[in-house]
């Protein structure tokens, strides 16, 4: 006999649910009206501002696809020198960065003395704002009296002009963005936490040494966590924009006009509104087209445990 | 219960006060909402003007101390709001918000375009029901026009001169600079200056054999690198970006190319001059100068005022070398009255008043601007009320900037050039080349002008 308590009455347990949901909705609504009101709601104005001549103060007139067609025939002329300094940064960084977050997360699962501290430290420049970080670098990377340069004089090794000069710039920002990577870190971290340890014992009875480890254990179950990583990498890649902005404004010569730089000059340094919308969106695409393509590609070298 | 309820209630509150913070919130001490509409009902209209501004902290205190004589005047109340970066952005929101200002600066390029979508007023007609100021009392150029429609008034002049160290000149044993533009140093007398005046670590001058470029401690010359100043020299050579305000672009001539690759030779072959990187690193132009890190710059007289404030520094005034002519050139921000205002002829008595030198005395005599009406550089009496001998204005002053502005001066390209921003924005980057000595300017010019030439569209008549 189920007590009476428990079963209720079936309109009591209706009534009961739907005031559970209600209160559910209600809480969330906060963020459910932040969302709509403030980013869906701009969203949907950009996509239709992409096709208008808007421009804050003027009389915005329906120009169709006429923004899009003067990004891709060439006749802005920095739209593609955007999209190269672009590509180029993400395909420097993004395995620059996976690469330094794997090996400071290899090193910090070790257990030595002073684990937290470490872990510590090597987040910490992730959460400095990116503002703070790039005017100390605009300090250390001057060619005459910056740190960088003075140690490698010291050490009798070729000095560089690091942001100053068209060569050099964006390989320097990729290197910069290392400084940051305490977040992928972590979550690497997370990853290598969480491979049991009966697959290492296993190896060591084999007969394997590290190097056997390392590929045939940890990266193979790590390849959810660098899946998740090398998505996120290049999303954020794309939308780099703070460091360029603060350090080099585009320069020299327009050689770190990186994408959002350029998006942002259209926008606010020229007012021409509709043209920005349509730069963004082109954006969006990108990203889009580029998370689809290492998403289809994850079925064949990602390993989730679990699956058959 | 009465713990969901709670929770209930504390998760809604949560959310109006998020939505709350995240409307207007302003950035320094701008207002929010609009601007409360005169009931009929009021007996006395109260005026209240909005009035944005840029400028230093320095600027803000002076202005509003004009801004409180204005009101004690006339007794229009007015509110000061300084946007000290990001104007033009701040602005733009403003007016999608219809949250415009009544009256402001702005820059000349945005004014035009501005004026075009119907924002801004026509001040010709508002100068036609005012007794006050005329067209005649200012200074040509100053009423920025569009045919005959007046887009904005100049609030103030700027010119440029050549700024230097007295006491490096004593050390190098160098009589001080010429300060009439008849007795202008030609560009290779300046030159023979500047290298005398650049210093490497061992106090050895550009001049000496022994010269060691990589340690420089004195250069003997800077200037910041932007249309500013590279126009004060290009008239100087008798050429500009459309000479004469014609239609033919001076861009890419070899007048106006010579004038880009001696500067860009100051840097690389006579090494006088700091590169663009070096310079980044080196302080204000008030503390370089006082420093000795270069004993002569090229800047616009509203350094004065900083020079003024900077004990220690012992500081000359002189005329810029000529090249072919010794015309000034003359710019300045432009003070627009907005269309929606609701007391367009009070917002333009408060533009006349701010820029007249005898209400903001400050701001002229302490070296910040110069006035924009003719009075102010021919009679003496109202020269002497701004230009007095003084650490602001000193020994010289008058040849170098007052005079030249009524004698032989032109206004700035900026005020009728069509897509002058964007044509710099072209220009300036792809310099950068020149700058560093890896191509001469000819060469740079052949590969932008594919780029510039769609945007050559005239001047605005």
């Amino acid at each position: 006999m189920i007590p009476k308590q428990q079963s209720g009455t079936v309109p009591g347990v209706k009534r009961r649910i739907r005031k559970e949901t209600l209160y559910g909705y209600g809480m969330a609504s906060p963020a459910i009206l932040g969302f709509l009101i403030f980013t869906m709601g701009p969203l949907i104005a950009s996509l239709y501002l992409s096709f208008t001549d808007y421009s804050i103060t003027n009389d915005y007139s329906f120009v169709g696809l006429d923004n899009f067609r003067r990004l891709f025939t060439g006749e802005d002329s920095f739209f593609y020198k955007s999209l190269f300094v672009t590509f180029y940064y993400v395909i420097l960084a993004v395995p620059f960065s996976l690469l330094a977050a794997f090996a400071m997360a290899m090193l910090l699962k070790n257990k030595v003395r002073g684990r937290s501290v470490f872990r510590a430290v090597f987040y910490l420049p992730s959460i400095v704002p990116v503002v703070a970080t790039s005017t100390i670098f605009i300090w250390l990377l001057n060619p005459d009296i910056g740190l960088f340069n003075q140690i490698l004089s010291f050490l009798h090794l070729p000095t560089s002009l690091w942001i100053y000069d068209e060569a050099t710039v964006v390989p320097t920002m990729a290197f910069m963005n290392i400084w940051s990577v305490g977040g992928t870190m972590l979550i690497f971290l997370a990853g290598l936490e969480s491979i049991p340890d009966h697959y290492y014992e296993a190896v060591d009875i084999d007969g394997g040494g590290m190097w056997h480890k390392l590929t045939a254990v940890t990266l193979p179950m790590l390849t959810p966590t660098i899946f998740f990583n090398l998505v996120m990498g290049v999303i954020n890649g794309f939308q780099s924009f703070s460091e360029a902005y603060i350090m080099t404004e585009g320069g020299p010569n327009n050689a770190s006009l990186f994408y959002v730089v350029y998006l942002y000059r259209e926008a606010f340094t020229n007012q021409r509104m509709g043209s920005a919308s349509a730069i963004a969106w082109v954006l969006f695409a990108i990203i889009l087209v580029l998370s689809l393509i290492i998403f289809r590609s994850s079925k064949s070298w990602v390993y989730y445990e679990g699956e058959k | 219960m009465a713990n969901k309820r709670m929770a209930v209630a504390g998760a809604l509150l949560a959310g109006v006060i998020a939505v709350a913070g995240c409307s207007n919130g302003g950035a320094g001490e701008t207002t929010n909402g609009a601007e409360q509409p005169q009931s009929p009902s009021k007996p006395k209209e109260e005026i209240k003007l909005r009035f944005t501004y840029w400028g230093s902290t320095y600027e803000k205190e002076v202005i509003s101390k004009a801004i409180d004589k204005f009101t004690a005047d006339t007794g229009i109340s007015v509110e000061g709001i300084i946007i000290p970066s990001e104007y033009e952005t701040k602005l733009t929101t403003m007016i999608a918000s219809n949250d415009a200002p009544d009256v402001g600066y702005l820059g000349p390029p945005t004014a035009y375009k501005w004026y075009d979508d119907g924002k801004l007023a026509n001040i010709q007609t508002l100068m036609q029901g005012d007794s006050g100021t005329q067209e005649e009392d200012y200074i040509d150029g100053v009423m920025v026009k569009k045919g005959d429609e007046i887009v904005g008034l100049m609030n103030n002049l700027e010119s440029f001169a050549l700024f230097y160290n007295k006491d490096a000149f004593e050390e190098a044993g160098i009589e001080a600079p010429p300060v009439k533009p008849q007795d202008a140093w030609t560009w290779e007398e300046f030159i023979e200056v500047a290298k005398k005046l650049t210093l490497d670590n061992k106090g050895r001058n550009a001049l000496d054999p022994d010269f060691d470029a990589k340690n420089i401690r004195q250069y003997g010359f800077n200037m910041n690198l932007w249309s500013g100043t590279m126009e004060a020299l290009l008239i100087r050579n008798g050429t500009q970006y459309y000479p004469d305000k014609g239609s033919e672009t001076g861009i890419n001539t070899p007048a106006f190319n010579q004038v880009f690759q001696q500067v860009a030779d100051l840097i690389n072959v006579h090494q006088v001059m700091p590169s663009p990187t070096t310079a980044k690193s080196m302080p204000a132009p008030a503390v370089a100068l006082q420093s000795k890190r270069y004993a002569m710059v090229l800047d616009g007289q509203w350094v004065t005022n900083d020079f003024a404030n900077s004990k220690g520094l012992n500081y000359g005034i002189a005329v810029l070398p000529k090249l072919t002519s010794t015309k000034a050139v003359y710019s300045g921000a432009l003070g627009v009255v907005f269309a929606d205002s609701k007391h367009p002829q009070e917002a333009w008595q408060l533009l006349q008043y701010i820029t007249n030198p005898e209400s903001a005395v400050e701001l002229f005599r302490d070296g910040l601007w110069m006035p924009n009406r003719k009075a102010y550089y021919t009679e003496d009496s109202k020269i002497d009320i701004w230009a007095p001998v003084n650490a602001a204005r000193v020994e010289g002053y008058r040849d170098v900037l007052v005079d030249p502005i009524v004698e032989d001066s032109q206004v700035t390209s900026e005020v009728y050039v069509k897509n002058f921003g964007e044509i710099n924005n072209i220009l300036f980057p792809a310099l950068d080349q020149a700058w560093t000595g890896k191509k001469s300017v000819d060469d740079v010019m052949k590969e932008v002008m594919p780029k510039i030439t769609p945007l050559l569209e005239g001047t605005i008549q």
